[in-house]
């Protein structure tokens, strides 16, 4: 098993046998894309190890930078990557409007120019005003386009919003905030979680007896403070399991030139050591009493520096999800970025427990 | 509502009878395999009970898939409208950029779901026991990037499928 | 003419579904929302409805508010297909 390579990312929702036990079986898709950061491993799959771990992050030097600074120092470090061209993937939501915020703060005007915005029309619908006033000005390019084309161009750079959520918590909870109320996202974690949890699977059509939350709850344990409510819980689990899945989900699109690489070709913003010990040390920023206040310290920094109040009420409303592209996905990748194309493969990482 | 209504025959090639039936007002469903026909006519036939399984199962999950197509193909041209694209409030500096990048947004989403389409299709066709014809389907029923693009909303709710 | 009621179209959406048999579903009852309806379902349900009834469809119809609930889809039986 340690000799070979091993899963980087995995996403087929493929409802053949691939050796997993009952209970898992029953749980996919949810269970089968967690990729833990920590000690703990509820992972389906042998996956590598393609983000830093919760360990590594805590005992790294601390940066205490404010979300600002944050902000500020990645679009810094964009800039002295000295691209030619630089395609920044907007989505229209408060965490790929935050990107262009930042870089138009920082950046000197000739280095803008550089700037093309990859969006669609759904972008545009979520924040007319930021278009209007911000986006237009750069050249746009249709973002349903296969961005590798675009890629193959020496010094080029793809920088996408990506990971902003596993940062501030999980949209999981927007759904059991609007049927059952904003005090959803103070209850203890231990009553809400596995209805929760079974809510979910019900909606995404199984119906299996057994929970997600009896194969995760142990994760609560390493967190370096006491998780207690609903909101505590999804942010942890979204944040410990759901960050290497996110990070490496640009591989997913059957279209992507898999010789393109994270960290060449592409970077997604929130990607940092700075951001990441934010969220681990700033838990009261990233909501408040109510749904609505949902990602309220970004929204603040986007105020702050288009000085338009509606940023403020930017909702997160499946932003990500409205980027249509209407393109098959590949069942898995491998850590040295091959395609993983059957199911008899594709048994040969699955993790015993 | 068009009073034209089309009949669209599937024969089993090798017994040369109509099995299966599909009337439309809007859609065409005029498509072969390879174990059968598709025949287009004004009259209706009767169809013979057909023992084989696997043609009739082929059949019907083809069609669910061009019922489906064509349901997502009008929702983008829906949503593409002259009346949809004038109700987002762009400015009027911005509204030239906006119109070209939004025709190209709905080429780029009609050649993909005709590309999608043709995909599965040869997929379904060329199936070679029921087995595989129902994998295909669970398979496209799965693919949330087809799905979510329906004009029931509440596909939306597949946001947990990537959150 | 061919008639239906609302239990009817529950009927068929069980048949498509067979766990619906277990949802609490009235009349007004959201079908999407109880995910009894998707995609999927629903296309069959068309297809259902169709073959039952001796109608053919419309796909202009193909609406989330028909479906909504069954009291929906039978308001556009009886209005648009001639359905008692």
């Amino acid at each position: 098993m340690n000799d070979r390579p091993l899963l980087l990312n995995y996403t087929k929702k493929s409802n053949d046998d691939v050796g997993l036990d009952p209970a898992v079986m029953e749980s996919r898709p949810v269970l089968s894309r967690t990729i833990s950061r920590l000690k703990t491993k509820p992972d389906v799959f042998y996956f590598c190890k393609g983000a830093e771990s919760i360990q590594e992050l805590l005992e790294m030097p601390q940066q205490n930078l404010s979300w600002e600074e944050c902000c500020f120092q990645r679009a810094e470090q964009l800039l002295r990557l000295k691209k030619d061209r630089y395609y920044i993937s907007y989505s229209g939501g408060i965490d790929s409007t935050a990107v262009l915020v930042a870089m138009q703060e920082v950046w000197p005007k000739a280095d803008l120019e550089k700037v093309v915005v990859l969006l669609s029309k759904t972008s545009i619908e979520e924040n007319p005003t930021f278009f209007n006033r911000h986006v237009s000005k750069y050249p746009l390019e249709t973002s349903l386009q296969n961005a590798s084309r675009l890629l193959r161009k020496p010094n080029t750079l793809l920088v996408t919003g990506e990971m902003g959520d596993q940062l501030f918590g999980s949209v999981i909870l927007m759904l059991p905030c609007q049927e059952e109320g904003d005090q959803i996202l103070k209850a203890d974690f231990r009553e809400a979680v596995p209805g929760i949890f079974k809510g979910l699977q019900l909606h995404m059509g199984q119906l299996s007896e057994s929970t997600n939350y009896e194969r995760f709850y142990q994760i609560v344990e390493e967190c370096p403070f006491p998780i207690q409510t609903t909101f505590d819980f999804f942010w942890w689990f979204n944040f410990t399991q759901k960050w290497q899945f996110v990070k490496y989900r640009f591989l997913q699109s059957s279209d992507w030139d898999l010789h393109l690489r994270y960290g060449e070709q592409i970077l997604h913003f929130y990607d940092t050591i700075a951001f990441q010990q934010w969220s681990l040390k700033n838990h009261d920023l990233k909501i408040q009493d109510t749904w609505e206040s949902y990602k309220f310290t970004n929204k603040e920094f986007i105020y702050k520096y288009t000085k338009d109040p509606e940023q403020l009420t930017l909702r997160k409303i499946q932003s990500l999800l409205k980027t249509f592209t209407l393109n098959e996905k590949r069942m898995a990748i491998t850590s040295d970025y091959r395609e993983v194309n059957s199911i008899e493969e594709l048994r040969n990482y699955v993790r015993s427990h | 509502m068009s009073d034209l209504i089309k009949t669209f025959l599937f024969y089993d090639r090798q017994a040369d009878k109509p099995i299966f039936v599909k009337r439309s007002r809007d859609i065409d469903y005029s498509f072969d395999g390879p174990d059968f026909y598709s025949v287009e006519t004004a009259a209706a036939a009767p169809i013979t009970a057909s023992e084989n399984g696997l043609l009739k199962r082929k059949v019907a999950v083809a069609i669910w898939l061009r019922t489906i197509m064509a349901v997502i193909d009008r929702g983008v041209s829906d949503d593409f409208s002259e009346r949809s694209l004038k109700a987002i409030p762009v400015d009027d500096a911005s509204r030239s950029k906006f119109l070209k990048l939004t025709a190209e947004e709905k080429q780029l989403l009609k050649e993909r779901i005709l590309l999608n389409r043709k995909r599965f299709e040869q997929k379904i066709l060329a199936a070679k026991t029921i087995e595989e014809v129902e994998s295909e389907f669970l398979m496209m029923r799965n693919s949330v990037q087809i799905g979510i693009y329906s004009p029931i909303e509440r596909e939306l709710r597949k946001i947990y499928e990537d959150y | 003419m061919k008639t239906i009621d609302t239990e009817q179209i529950r009927q068929y959406i069980v048949e498509l579904k067979p766990e619906v048999r277990d949802f609490p579903l009235d009349a007004t009852s959201g079908l999407f929302d109880a995910g009894a309806l998707d995609s999927y379902t629903v296309i069959m349900l068309i297809q259902t409805l169709e073959e039952r009834l001796d109608i053919v469809f419309d796909y202009s119809d193909l609406r989330a508010f028909n479906f909504e609930n069954l009291e929906a889809i039978l308001k556009l039986l009886k209005t648009k297909y001639d359905v008692k």
